[in-house]
């Protein structure tokens, strides 16, 4: 891997994060939105050492999440998962009846 | 288990072989499989605008945001067969097994028909194809051919507007909600976040291409997971916490820590 090639997926990088953050306007949120994740995608760009580094040491620092949810992918779940019903939280079972009352009718 | 043949779709306008010289064995195997699990992942992803309908009329959504749902269900398809043409150019033929489709829930536990759409809206407008317009993005500014940039902009013009109809949704509709069914909402955020997670983890496994590789499709797995993680924390988190949902807590329970602080 080149320092250039490192360099140019940064600045590709930022051009996606900068277009999918105009697009979550909600109210004012764009901009804000726009610079941070621009910051965080381009930011190693200026120094080609730290782009080299950023790329594989910021990737891997993010792996922490990986085991925790394990690991799926499959073309066959894109779309909204069904909530499990054990990870029901405390909001749930506080809220308006209208699940239980359909489960009580099956 | 069912098989996806494009052949005879591919044929239409089918676009020009790709000059695959600079491009090293490992890099093209990688770019052929990521253009054949694309194709059957925008053919798959069409079923899901399909089911989407049903709860938007129970939730007694307009008309017109109806209607572009519906849209959104032939565009798919038609990424489909864009897919189904590069893969011919790269010298594949666009048949692949069409994998048994999880259904799209219709949330009979959620406390009113409109919070079950949004959850949905959420999950499929707000995080998924907010993500894959980064990616796609992303994508585009590496690609080189021209033809392959073109199918890319084509893609990538109907996934912002996917991307958009959920923003703009949730954005009209999260204000009017119940405290009740706000809770609710807030609640499934943990499932859509984790299934957010899960479904891209394994862009941490997957290979990471030289630069002539990028440019016909081959996946850099550790930049995609950067965009993927960028998009939620930078763009998702705050964008649905201004709608006045928690989101942040919902992507602490996911992530274990605060990274979105
Ligand atoms: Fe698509
Ligand atoms: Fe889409």
């Amino acid at each position: 891997m080149t320092t250039h090639e490192s360099t140019r997926r940064s600045e590709a990088r930022a051009k996606g994060l900068r277009l999918a953050a105009k697009i979550a306007t909600c109210g004012g949120l764009a901009m804000a939105a726009l610079g941070l994740a621009e910051a965080r995608a381009a930011g190693a760009s200026s120094t080609p050492t730290h782009a080299v580094a950023s790329d594989d040491a910021k990737a891997l620092s993010l792996e922490g999440f990986k085991p925790s949810v394990g690991n799926c992918g499959c073309t066959p779940c894109w779309g909204p998962p069904a909530p499990p019903a054990k990870t029901r939280r405390s909001a749930r079972s506080a809220r308006p009846a209208r699940s239980a009352r359909r489960r009580g009718a099956r | 288990m069912s098989t996806l043949d494009l052949r005879r779709d591919a044929r239409r306008d089918a676009l020009a072989p790709l000059d695959l010289g600079d491009v090293s064995a490992a890099d093209l195997a990688s770019a052929r499989s990521n253009w054949r699990e694309r194709m059957v992942s925008e053919h798959a992803s069409a079923r899901v605008f399909g089911e989407l309908v049903g709860g938007m009329m129970r939730a007694g959504l307009p008309a017109d945001e109806t209607h572009r749902v519906a849209e959104m269900v032939r565009q798919e398809l038609d990424h489909a067969r864009l897919c189904a043409k590069v893969l011919v150019a790269i010298g594949v033929e666009p048949v692949a097994e069409l994998p048994e489709l999880a259904y799209v829930p219709s949330h009979e536990d959620a406390t009113s028909p409109l919070e079950a759409v949004l959850r949905n809206v959420i999950s499929i407008g707000c995080c998924s194809e907010t993500v894959a317009v980064a990616l796609v993005a992303t994508e585009r500014e590496l690609a080189g051919p021209r033809s392959l940039r073109r199918v890319l902009d084509q893609i990538l013009s109907d996934e912002i507007k996917h991307s958009r109809f959920g923003w703009r949704l949730v954005s009209r509709l999260a204000p009017s909600l119940s405290v009740g069914e706000r809770a609710s909402l807030d609640a499934y955020l943990v499932d859509a976040f984790a299934h957010q997670v899960r479904f891209h983890a394994p862009f941490l496994d997957m290979p990471c291409a030289g630069e002539a590789g990028l440019a016909v499709g081959a996946p850099h797995g550790r930049s995609n997971w950067l965009v993927f993680m960028a998009t939620m924390e930078d763009i998702v988190i705050p964008g649905l916490e201004r709608c006045g949902l928690s989101a942040r807590e919902a992507w602490r329970e996911v992530a274990g820590v605060d990274r979105a602080a």
